[in-house]
C-alpha cells in the first residue's frame, strides 16, 4: 500500500455553520423495579455533543445497549431529551413550540433498518412518497406526482414501479424506497440505522453507493449508525463511539478509525474480522459483557471490561477530553497524554 | 476419505429449486466455511443434510453419506441416532432456539439423556462440565436460569454446549454470530474454534460474512443461487477468485474500495422462482458474459496444478489468476 491514494477533497477552511448541534444531549427513562419495588432511572443517554456540518457524515458505532438508538429517536425529535439542547439549523429544537416543531422536523427524517417493516404495506410506492408532501406541504396533485417521478429516478427505480406495492420489490430496492421518502422533503439531516445490515453485501454496496451519489447531490448531513466497522470507514468524515450511554471517543475518522486511543474503540476495532491477514490487529479480549442498565457502574462505566482499569476508574467519571486530535473519555488516556508518553495505538 | 460426503444434492419446495446440485466434502477435523447471500441456499442445504425439511420440500441426492453410512437410505430411527449426537448443529438465533418454558440447564440435561442415557450425578456433572467448557460464568447459577434471563451471547454458548454435549463428530454453524455484537461475535468465533481444534471436530461454518470466514476458515465454498460456484482454501479464494460472481462479492466490500467514494456494486438480484435463466444462473449479472453462458448450464470443474477436489469453479470462461488493483 505504499503507493499514493487520491488526494481526499480539500476540507473547507473557515467552519460552515452546522445543519445539526447537539449539546449536552441526555434521555433517562424511569423504569418499574417489579411489583412494590419502586422506579429506578435508566440513563439510555447521559450528555452527548456534537456538531454536524452540510454534506458531512458522522457515523454512530457501538454495541447493543449503548444508546444508539435512543440518539435516533432524540435528533430525530420523536421524544424530548432529558436535558441538554439540540439545534436544528441553529434553533433550539429542545425549546420549541408545537407549531415550530413541526417545521424543524421536516428538516431531519430518517431511514430504519428494516425495509420490510418500515414501508406500509397497504400503500402504492406513490403514496408512500407522496404523505410527506400532503402532510407538510401545498403542492397540487400534478406537483406531487412530478416530485416523485424525479425522485424514483433518482433513487434507481423506473417509473412504473410508482403504481406498485411494497411486496413486490426485493428488499434492496425497498430500501431505495425508504431512502426515496425520506429525501422527499430535501431534509437538511438524514438519521439512518443500520440501514444495510438487512442487506447482502451486493445490495449493501447499491445502498451505500445511492446515500454517496444523493450526499454529493444534495449536501445532505448524515447521521449514520451502524455497527459494521467497514461500512463506517467509507461513509463517515466523523465517528462516535458510544458505550453505555456515553461517547467514549469521538472525532475525525482518520484519527478514532486509524490510530484509536479509548480501549473500548481498540476492542471494537480489534474484535471485526479482516479479509487480509496483514489487516488483522491482535486482539484486544474483552472480558464478560455490557452491564446491566439498571445496575449500572459507578465511575467510568467502562471499568468493569477494562483491560486498562484503574482504582481511580471505579470511582471518578472521566471526562471527554481532547487528546491527539480527538475527543477521548478515560483516565489512562489522559494522564500518558499528560506525561508525554507516546500515545501510538497499539495497532 | 471425506466424513461428509455430499454429491448432487437436491431440494424443492413446490415448483421452485432451492438447492440444485450441490457437491460438498468435508474432511474429517476440516472447518469448511460456506457462504452465500440470502436464498442461496447454504442453510437449505445443510437443513436437507440434517433431515429438517419438511412436506412440500423433497430432498434427493446420488449420494449423502456420513462416515461411510448413506443417510438417504436408513430409517428414520436409525437417522436420529446419528444427527444430534454424531452431526450437530447451532442455528442462528440462539433465543428462538431454545424453549423458553424450561431452564438452560434442563435443555442440555435433556439432550444427554436421550442420546446418551446419562442419569443422577453423572447427568449433573456432565452438565456443570459442558457449561464450564463453553466458558460460561457462573456455570452452576446459570444451570437454572431461563433462556429470556440471559444475553444473546449466553444463549448462543448454551446452544454450542447443547451441540457439543454428544462429542459430534460434525458441527454445522449456522450464522453462529450474526445476532451477536462484534465483541461478542468474537468470543463465540474463539470459542468454536478452540472447540473445534481441542476435537479433531469438523466443523462447518455457514455465513454470510467474508471476513468471519477468511479469518476462521481453511476451506471455502461460495454458493449462489442454489448452486456451489466455486471451492478452493481461503487464501487462494480472497487472493484469485476464479467465478466472476466471487470477485464481484470481494469488490463490493467496503474494505476493498478504500479511497474511493462509490463501491464496485454488482447489480441486480439473485434469480428468483419465476425468473431463473435457462443458461448460467449467474448470466444476467455477470461482467464477462459470454453468448454460451445464456444457453447453457455450467458443471463443478477441478483445476489447479495438479487438478484437486480442493478448488473447483462452476463457470465456462473462469477468471485467470486477477491482477488485483491495489489503493
Amino acid at each position: 500500500m505504499a503507493e499514493p491514494k487520491p488526494e481526499p477533497k480539500p476540507e473547507p477552511t473557515a467552519e460552515p455553520t452546522p445543519v445539526m448541534r447537539a449539546v449536552a444531549l441526555a434521555r433517562h427513562y424511569r423504569v418499574s423495579r417489579g411489583f412494590l419495588r419502586g422506579h429506578t432511572v435508566v440513563k439510555a443517554l447521559n450528555g452527548v455533543s456534537f456538531e454536524l456540518a452540510a454534506g458531512r457524515t458522522l457515523a454512530v458505532v457501538g454495541e447493543s445497549g449503548c444508546g444508539k438508538s435512543t440518539l435516533a429517536r432524540q435528533l430525530t425529535l420523536i421524544e424530548p431529551p432529558t436535558s441538554g439542547a439540540l439545534f436544528i439549523d441553529e434553533r433550539n429544537a429542545a425549546q420549541a413550540d408545537k407549531a415550530a416543531l413541526k417545521g424543524l422536523r421536516q428538516r431531519v427524517q430518517m431511514v430504519f433498518q428494516n425495509p420490510y417493516a418500515s414501508l406500509n404495506p397497504r400503500k402504492t410506492i406513490a403514496a408512500a412518497l407522496a404523505e410527506p408532501l400532503v402532510i407538510n406541504t401545498v403542492l397540487s396533485k400534478a406537483e406531487r406526482s412530478e416530485r416523485v417521478a424525479q425522485m424514483l429516478q433518482r433513487v434507481g427505480l423506473r417509473p412504473e414501479h410508482a403504481a406498485r406495492y411494497p411486496h413486490m420489490f426485493s428488499g434492496g430496492q425497498r430500501q431505495r424506497v425508504a431512502v426515496a421518502r425520506a429525501m422527499m422533503l430535501q431534509p437538511a439531516v438524514v438519521v439512518a440505522d443500520e440501514p444495510t445490515s438487512a442487506l447482502d453485501v451486493s445490495i449493501q454496496a447499491q445502498i451505500l453507493n445511492l446515500f454517496m451519489d444523493l450526499q454529493e447531490a444534495t449536501a445532505t448531513a448524515y447521521v449514520f449508525i451502524s455497527h459494521n466497522l467497514a461500512v463506517v470507514e467509507h461513509v463517515a468524515h466523523d465517528v462516535m463511539v458510544m458505550y453505555f450511554g456515553n461517547a467514549v471517543e469521538q472525532g475525525p475518522k482518520a484519527q478514532v478509525l486509524k490510530a484509536p486511543l479509548h480501549p473500548y474503540t481498540q476492542a471494537l476495532l480489534s474484535a471485526v474480522p479482516a479479509l487480509h491477514a496483514q489487516d488483522r490487529r491482535q486482539r484486544v479480549p474483552l472480558r464478560g459483557e455490557m452491564p446491566s442498565p439498571l445496575a449500572p457502574p459507578t465511575g467510568c462505566a467502562f471499568h468493569t471490561r477494562c483491560p486498562l482499569a484503574e482504582p481511580r476508574c471505579r470511582v471518578e467519571t472521566p471526562a471527554l477530553l481532547p487528546v491527539a486530535g480527538r475527543l477521548v473519555a478515560c483516565h489512562v488516556v489522559a494522564d500518558r497524554a499528560a506525561d508525554g508518553v507516546a500515545t501510538r495505538a497499539t495497532a | 476419505m471425506s466424513l461428509l460426503e455430499i454429491r448432487n444434492l437436491r431440494v424443492s419446495f413446490g415448483g421452485f429449486t432451492a438447492v440444485d446440485g450441490v457437491d460438498l466434502d468435508v474432511a474429517e477435523g476440516e472447518l469448511l466455511g460456506i457462504v452465500g447471500e440470502s436464498g442461496s441456499g447454504k442453510s437449505v442445504s445443510m437443513m436437507a443434510l440434517m433431515g429438517l425439511i419438511d412436506a412440500p420440500g423433497v430432498v434427493s441426492a446420488d449420494a449423502l453419506r456420513f462416515a461411510g453410512q448413506d443417510l438417504l437410505t436408513m430409517s428414520a430411527a436409525q437417522r436420529r441416532r446419528i444427527v444430534g449426537k454424531d452431526i450437530a448443529m447451532v442455528f442462528q438465533d440462539a433465543l428462538n432456539s431454545l424453549n423458553p418454558s424450561h431452564t438452560v440447564g434442563d435443555q442440555v440435561r435433556e439432550v444427554l439423556q436421550v442420546h446418551l442415557g446419562l442419569r443422577g450425578a453423572a447427568l449433573q456433572a456432565r452438565v456443570l462440565e459442558l457449561f464450564e467448557l463453553v466458558e460460561i460464568p457462573g456455570a452452576k447459577q446459570r444451570l437454572n436460569a431461563y433462556p429470556h434471563q440471559m444475553s444473546g451471547g449466553m444463549n448462543q454458548r448454551v446452544m454450542i454446549a447443547m451441540a457439543i454435549a454428544c462429542e459430534p463428530r460434525l458441527l454445522i454453524a449456522d450464522e453462529p454470530t450474526t445476532a451477536l455484537d462484534v465483541t461478542i461475535q468474537a468470543q463465540v468465533m474463539d470459542l468454536l474454534a478452540r472447540l473445534q481444534k481441542e476435537r479433531g471436530m469438523s466443523l462447518v461454518l455457514i455465513t454470510h460474512d467474508l471476513a468471519v470466514v477468511a479469518e476462521m476458515a481453511r476451506r471455502v465454498a461460495v454458493m449462489y443461487a442454489g448452486q456451489v460456484v466455486e471451492t478452493a482454501p481461503v487464501d487462494t479464494l480472497f487472493t484469485q477468485p476464479r467465478h466472476p460472481y466471487t470477485a464481484a462479492l470481494l469488490a463490493a466490500l467496503p474494505e476493498h474500495n478504500q479511497g474511493a467514494r462509490r463501491l464496485a456494486a454488482l447489480p441486480g438480484i439473485v434469480p428468483g422462482r419465476h425468473d431463473r435463466p435457462a443458461g448460467c444462473l449467474f448470466a444476467p449479472r455477470c461482467p464477462q458474459v459470454q453468448p454460451r453462458c445464456q444457453g447453457e448450464r455450467p458443471a463443478l470443474h477441478a483445476h489447479g496444478a495438479p487438478a484437486t477436489a480442493e478448488s473447483a469453479v462452476r463457470c465456462f470462461f473462469p477468471l485467470a489468476a486477477m491482477e488485483r488493483e491495489h489503493g
